[in-house]
């Protein structure tokens, strides 16, 4: 690219490519910690013999 | 049948770090954004995006599927796993490839990760400041690697040191077994990671440019070199490629090794949420921190025609030379180097970790021994066997073509024709919505039958034109031994799979 500098087109490219990335990883951060949890409350006495189980 | 125990993930976050930590690797910061900056700026993410919704992500889903299913049969390589979903002879040995990709490729992978932890060292201790031009680095990274002898390095004890060092920390990793070793790494090495990402970036956004320095010289200007958008880019199918290319490469579909770790998970464990979270974190490394930092600094350094240079010189000009010679020049310029440099080391350590897994697991499980001992009889294989690609020159660039490049795309096609075609999209949709604990598009089914294969096989055919297109004939005998080497691997391990699968394991208690 010759352009010196971020043109409004690269803003928008470079914003929504970082902010739908961040908004996923947060979406699976979420959703990994609410599993966790359940699988906490449903084995207590059995703390995290299988993955995701 | 007889029953079977295996090792399991203690967490499924633990299982998401060692995921991502295998698929983040030196070219998410380094091969990424010279990758958009040559095709098309910010419009490379269209088609980027496109692959990774119509490869990536389905490749993701189907070799996490594949190796739980492969899991239950106690199989932790893609010999076992591809034998089980095509019961026919040539099935172990397509799934063979799912060995001897990782454990060729660590053959240099280990090698140029230690490189990344002695510049680490280098920066650190000031060892090459004062080196202010690329050629001087480059010199320096010369004599570090024993082609030139001067005033820097007179032989090449550095070299194995650092490689002894990194091959015994991956060794240690491995002996730890997966809850206790690999998992506890990546839950450490991960986090590290990305904090060492982010203050890189948070640097090189807020560099001020040097007095006099030319109006391109500035953070915009870098971040514009690799996301101002040209659309017309757009028509042009090389562009559609190297973005297909680019999600395959980075996500790390093709290697066996997501079989391998997703084969120690229990048979209704979920595997969707788990691949797209592997995904997402993978894209954030690359995306947002790898797209940021090389490229950005470089243009600010050096202005948009020397940063072009750069690119087109490869990911070592860009990473080894102009990153040493960038950072050193900022306040604590060997701090800032040294963090660079251990954050590619931590990059390049966590996929060396798990390149070397699948085969452990087809000497441990295939010949009944413990994983001590096939963590030493691996370790001293690639001990033996990484010196052509630290001593022969040209044996590192057919490694990486053959095993890294050229055999990833092939297994990666005949995975998915057997996953889809053979196996059958009925009971392969089952094995990857079991357990899922996100609902999985059902637009994925006709992907992965038919859009995934027909798309891989167009980056097979791409790669197979440009390939032969700059073929020329090699009279460099140590070319011709690297090749002998990597036939003789594979032939050596067709023979392991042979002897390791005439028994039937059972299935997994």
């Amino acid at each position: 690219m010759q352009a010196y500098g971020l043109e409004t087109a690269g803003w928008v490219f470079l914003l929504a490519s970082w902010l739908g990335i961040s908004a996923l990883v947060l979406f699976c951060v979420r959703r990994v910690l609410e599993s966790a949890e359940t699988q906490e409350n449903d084995s207590p006495e059995d703390p995290g013999n299988a993955a995701g189980s | 049948m007889r029953q079977i125990n295996r090792d399991r993930w203690a967490t499924k976050s633990g299982l998401i770090l060692a995921l991502a930590g295998n698929a983040i690797g030196l070219g998410n910061f380094l091969r990424f954004p010279g990758q958009a900056a040559a095709n098309g700026g910010g419009a490379f993410m269209i088609p980027y995006f496109v692959s990774l919704a119509l490869i990536g992500l389905p490749l993701m889903w189907a070799e996490c599927a594949i190796g739980r299913y492969g899991g239950r049969f106690g199989h932790g390589h893609t010999a076992g796993m591809l034998h089980r979903l095509w019961p026919h002879p040539v099935s172990k040995y397509i799934g063979v490839l799912g060995i001897f990709i990782p454990f060729t490729v660590a053959l240099y992978y280990i090698p140029i990760t230690s490189w990344c932890l002695a510049f680490s060292w280098f920066s650190f201790t000031g060892a090459y400041e004062g080196l202010t031009t690329r050629a001087g680095i480059g010199e320096f990274l010369k004599s570090f690697q024993g082609w030139e002898s001067n005033q820097h390095f007179s032989g090449r004890g550095p070299l194995y040191l650092f490689f002894g060092l990194t091959l015994a920390l991956n060794l240690m990793v491995l002996m730890g077994g997966i809850a206790r070793g690999i998992e506890r790494f990546s839950k450490i090495a991960l986090p590290a990671l990305f904090a060492m990402a982010v203050v890189l970036v948070i640097r090189v956004l807020t560099l001020q440019p040097a007095t006099g320095a030319a109006p391109d010289q500035t953070v915009l200007a870098g971040l514009g070199f690799v996301w101002n958008p040209d659309l017309s880019s757009l028509g042009d199918w090389k562009v559609w490629v190297s973005a297909a290319g680019q999600v395959f490469f980075t996500i790390s579909v093709g290697w066996g090794i997501i079989h391998t770790y997703t084969s120690y998970l229990g048979p209704d464990d979920d595997v969707a949420l788990t691949g797209l979270s592997t995904a997402s974190l993978n894209e954030f490394a690359e995306v947002v921190l790898g797209g940021t930092i090389a490229i950005t600094a470089s243009v600010v350094f050096f202005g948009v025609v020397a940063t072009q240079d750069i690119v087109a010189g490869g990911t070592f000009d860009l990473g080894f030379q102009a990153m040493a010679v960038i950072l050193q020049q900022l306040p604590f310029g060997n701090l800032m180097g040294g963090i660079w440099f251990l954050l590619l080391f931590f990059a390049g350590l966590t996929s060396a970790v798990a390149i070397t897994q699948p085969l452990v697991a087809l000497i441990q499980e295939g010949f009944a021994i413990t994983r001590t001992r096939a963590v030493a009889l691996v370790g001293a294989a690639v001990l033996v066997l990484s010196i052509p690609a630290l001593w022969w020159r040209g044996a590192l660039d057919e490694l990486d073509f053959w095993a890294g490049t050229l055999a990833l795309l092939v297994f990666g096609l005949a995975e998915v024709v057997i996953f889809a075609w053979v196996f059958g999209m009925d009971r392969g949709w089952q094995e990857i919505t079991r357990g899922a604990e996100i609902r999985v598009p059902g637009i994925l089914r006709p992907v992965l039958k038919y859009v995934t294969p027909l798309f891989l096989a167009v980056i097979l055919l791409g790669f197979a034109i440009q390939s032969l297109g700059n073929a020329q004939w090699s009279d460099n005998w140590q070319v011709w031994c690297t090749r002998a080497l990597m036939l003789a691997i594979f032939v050596g391990l067709a023979c392991m799979v042979r002897i390791a699968l005439r028994s039937d394991p059972g299935e997994v208690a």
